[in-house]
């Protein structure tokens, strides 16, 4: 079970580059989707009590569009990302020909934030797992609109009992278009212990 | 003959890597390490820099822009732009820079292959 006090400076500098590098990679492939650069802010990592981690990431609720992707291997939780409702419509007009109507645009928003959603937050978590060399599961992405909180609570996360999440959380931006998305995952570590190890042989330094 | 390596990066382990590839092949190399370009732009001051390798996503000052100073400063200096920030738009950036492009994650063949390039 991991605490505030489980990792050093050092493993949480190397748990944000691999975070980092995961959505940088995803990132190109949304660049190539939407024809534009696409912004990253410099991901923050803390290890934080889930239910403050589940209050302050309510703040979106009512007003957001995005994708709940849950996962589950020797690290689990849950990976989200965010776009406040009036910018998906936004990001969808620099995917689709300018001749479909907002209509059809909006028949087409929960696929398509769904299928964002799978490639950002795969792309993530195939880093992941390609360091631990464990695979990890992932469900199927479920596009949420209104409250976070709500689907955080019926996770299986929320079930895990556990008191402490790891949470990395950055922003996402579309270079000239002023749209802006949040990328959060909160993570539960099932054995704190193989994950350093795995860290530690990743990266070839001792982390500790 | 030894030269100076100045390692921009936020990550402290990023650094590390690069320097420890380096001291690893390069044992009478200098390095200086900086986590962020603020930093780098006062431990540079007054040095001779031969090579650097630059973060691009960093706090504050980014990678390309951090280059660009440093290249009025050091002109002949070499600069590998080293991110994980793979789309098409920051390669060409960093090209227009003339600085070489080395993707993330950092590996010792990446490092020695931009060292290579510049002999």
């Amino acid at each position: 079970m991991i605490t505030p006090s489980s990792l050093s400076e050092l493993e949480k500098d190397a748990i944000s580059e691999v975070f980092n590098i995961g959505i940088s990679r995803s990132a190109s492939s949304l660049s190539e989707m939407v024809g534009k650069e696409v912004l990253l802010s410099v991901p923050n990592l803390s290890i934080t009590e889930f239910n403050t981690a589940v209050a302050e990431l309510n703040y979106t609720a009512g007003q957001i569009t995005g994708v709940l992707e849950e996962f589950d291997g020797s690290i689990a939780g849950n990976a989200f990302l965010l776009f406040p409702h009036d910018k998906t419509l936004e990001l969808m007009k620099l995917m689709y020909p300018p001749s479909m109507t907002e209509e059809m645009l909006l028949e087409m928003e929960e696929d398509t934030m769904t299928e964002i959603g799978n490639i950002l937050l795969n792309a993530t978590l195939s880093s992941l797992s390609d360091i631990l060399e464990e695979e990890i599961h992932n469900q199927i992405p479920k596009a949420i609109r209104g409250s976070v909180q709500e689907f955080i609570l019926s996770s299986d996360l929320a079930k895990s009992n556990h008191d402490h999440v790891l949470r990395m959380d950055l922003t996402m931006g579309i270079a000239d278009a002023n749209i802006n998305g949040e990328v959060s995952f909160l993570v539960i570590i099932k054995s704190i212990e193989n994950f350093k190890e795995k860290l530690t042989q990743y990266f070839g330094l001792p982390l500790g | 003959m030894p030269k100076n390596v100045l390692v921009v990066d936020d990550s402290r382990m990023s650094r590390m890597m690069i320097n420890t590839i380096i001291k690893t092949h390069y044992p009478d190399w200098t390095t200086i390490e900086a986590a962020s370009g603020e930093e780098a732009l006062e431990k540079s001051k007054g040095k001779s820099i031969d090579l650097m390798t630059l973060d691009m996503n960093m706090p504050g000052m980014d990678g390309i822009t951090l280059g660009t100073e440093l290249r009025k400063n050091f002109p002949d200096a070499d600069i590998a732009l080293v991110t994980a920030n793979i789309q098409s738009a920051v390669q060409e950036k960093a090209n227009a820079a003339n600085f070489v492009f080395v993707s993330k994650p950092i590996t010792e063949d990446r490092i020695l292959d931009f060292i290579k390039s510049t002999e």
